[in-house]
């Protein structure tokens, strides 16, 4: 019997344990978690729901895009991907991106293109973990590069990892090297915490997409340049009238968004001004 | 625009999969008091996000699947090895038994791979949706979780039986 085979089987045998039924409110069973209960009062409340369907609905179309189905991976519940170069990073549940101020994580977040000083002294809050993404010729690898030495294989790509005593007290730091995404990502997190699974979620975009470029805060000529360098078409905002030395106040879809080659990115400059 | 998925259907959807949820969510996490949790807290979710979804099942399965990972995070790799259920599969066959452990100790996304693919028997792109990954991303974690199965079942399963019947039989002594 092939490993295939005893997989399938052992599955199916194991999934006869599984419990068949949730926990019911209020009285088959005392609930055994917090969760539980917030389940329990939701499920019998589903049914009430639907009497106050109307007001619901007002609500939740509020939620709603242009009409747009909305993937589970846009919600606060799943992940979402972004991107830096030509890799893809999953972010995970609950992480932000680049959710710092004056550089330091002030929750779980993935910082892309690290830029913030570090002269502000702001406190990190206390377990929270962060993972940086960054490219070879960085800093950020320059300082962690040594530590990825053990052999690994990510997402169909070779890679180098390693951890290291992060100079945070009581903080750990994993580092993964990807060679041929020219992407370095180091996560610090808590002693003991394992930050493997995020590190891990790392990808290759496709040659048919790319990644929109943090050009906010360059001149108009320039963050054109780059755009239309990597396939984007540039479209201008409404009521915008941009000279090309005129900074970038804003970019939509966002910086670190993957999009098909070709898309239209839509830069605004209004009120923000020239760069001389 | 009206909820994708109204408080009925809802209600249907909760009878026809709670227990095709917590069957996934039990192969997932290995554990019946945390697919009871996993599955409570998709459905939670799936309550105030109804809105919004097409696929309320594609949507439990990919919240499951996240919840599972970050509880991954949160404990010590030791820990997440220590089976909660130690005691169900003591009648089931080694080799069951052997490869039950084993899945538990790959990353939760190798795992939930597996157990979409070969117990829930759905496709590379059907998965790619539940794990909210891309479909050369899903069979990267299939091929990588069987190759890790396989380099296991290739020698220890037979001194691995031995090791645990001569146990089984220490302990009932």
């Amino acid at each position: 019997m092939n490993t295939e085979e005893v997989l399938r089987e052992t599955l199916h045998a194991a999934a006869a344990h599984a419990p068949t039924q949730l926990v019911r409110p209020p009285s088959t069973a005392a609930p055994r978690a917090r969760s539980r209960v917030g389940f329990a009062v939701a499920v019998s409340t589903a049914v009430t729901l639907v009497a106050a369907s109307v007001v619901a609905q007002a609500v939740f179309d509020t939620d709603e895009v242009d009409g747009s189905s909305v993937d589970p991976a846009s919600t606060d519940t799943a992940a979402r991907l972004v991107g830096m170069g030509r890799a893809a990073i999953e972010v995970p549940d609950g992480w932000q991106v680049n959710h710092t101020w004056c550089g330091v994580p002030q929750s779980n977040t993935i910082i892309i293109d690290p830029n913030g000083s570090l002269a502000c002294q702001v406190p990190r809050p206390v377990g929270v973990a962060d993972i940086v993404v960054d490219d070879l010729n960085s800093p950020t690898a320059a300082t962690w590069r040594s530590v990825a030495s053990e052999p690994t294989e990510v997402m169909g790509e070779d890679a180098l990892t390693g951890t290291a005593n992060s100079p945070l007290p009581g903080y750990v730091a994993t580092v993964l090297v990807v060679p041929d995404l020219d992407v370095i990502a180091v996560g610090t997190a808590p002693s003991g915490e394992s930050i493997k699974e995020e590190l891990t979620a790392i990808s290759r975009i496709p040659d048919t997409q790319a990644v929109v470029p943090m050009v906010i805060g360059e001149t108009w000529l320039r963050a054109t340049e780059r755009l239309e360098s990597l396939g984007f078409t540039v479209d201008i905002a409404d009521g915008d009238e941009p000279r090309d030395d005129q900074l970038v106040r804003d970019v939509s879809p966002g910086p670190w968004s993957i999009l098909p080659v070709g898309s239209t990115v839509t830069l605004a400059t209004a009120g923000f001004e020239s760069a001389n | 625009m009206g909820c994708r998925v109204d408080s009925e259907q809802l209600r249907q959807f909760v009878h026809s999969h709670e227990s095709a949820l917590l069957r996934y969510a039990y192969l997932v996490a290995g554990s019946s008091s945390e697919a009871e949790d996993l599955v409570q807290s998709a459905l939670t979710k799936l309550l105030t996000a109804r809105a919004r979804i097409d696929s309320p099942l594609a949507y439990a399965r990919k919240t499951i699947f996240h919840e599972v990972c970050a509880a991954h995070r949160r404990r010590s790799r030791m820990s997440m090895l220590e089976t909660k259920d130690s005691t169900e599969f003591e009648t089931e066959i080694a080799t069951h038994q052997w490869m039950w452990s084993e899945l538990k100790k790959l990353q939760p996304r190798q795992r939930a791979a597996l157990v979409l693919r070969y117990y829930e028997g759905l496709s590379d792109d059907e998965i790619a949706v539940a794990l909210g990954c891309r479909r050369s991303t899903v069979r990267s974690l299939v091929a990588r979780g069987l190759k890790r199965l396989k380099s296991g079942m290739s020698q220890p399963i037979g001194s691995t039986v031995a090791i645990d019947n001569k146990k089984l039989r220490t302990d009932s002594q």
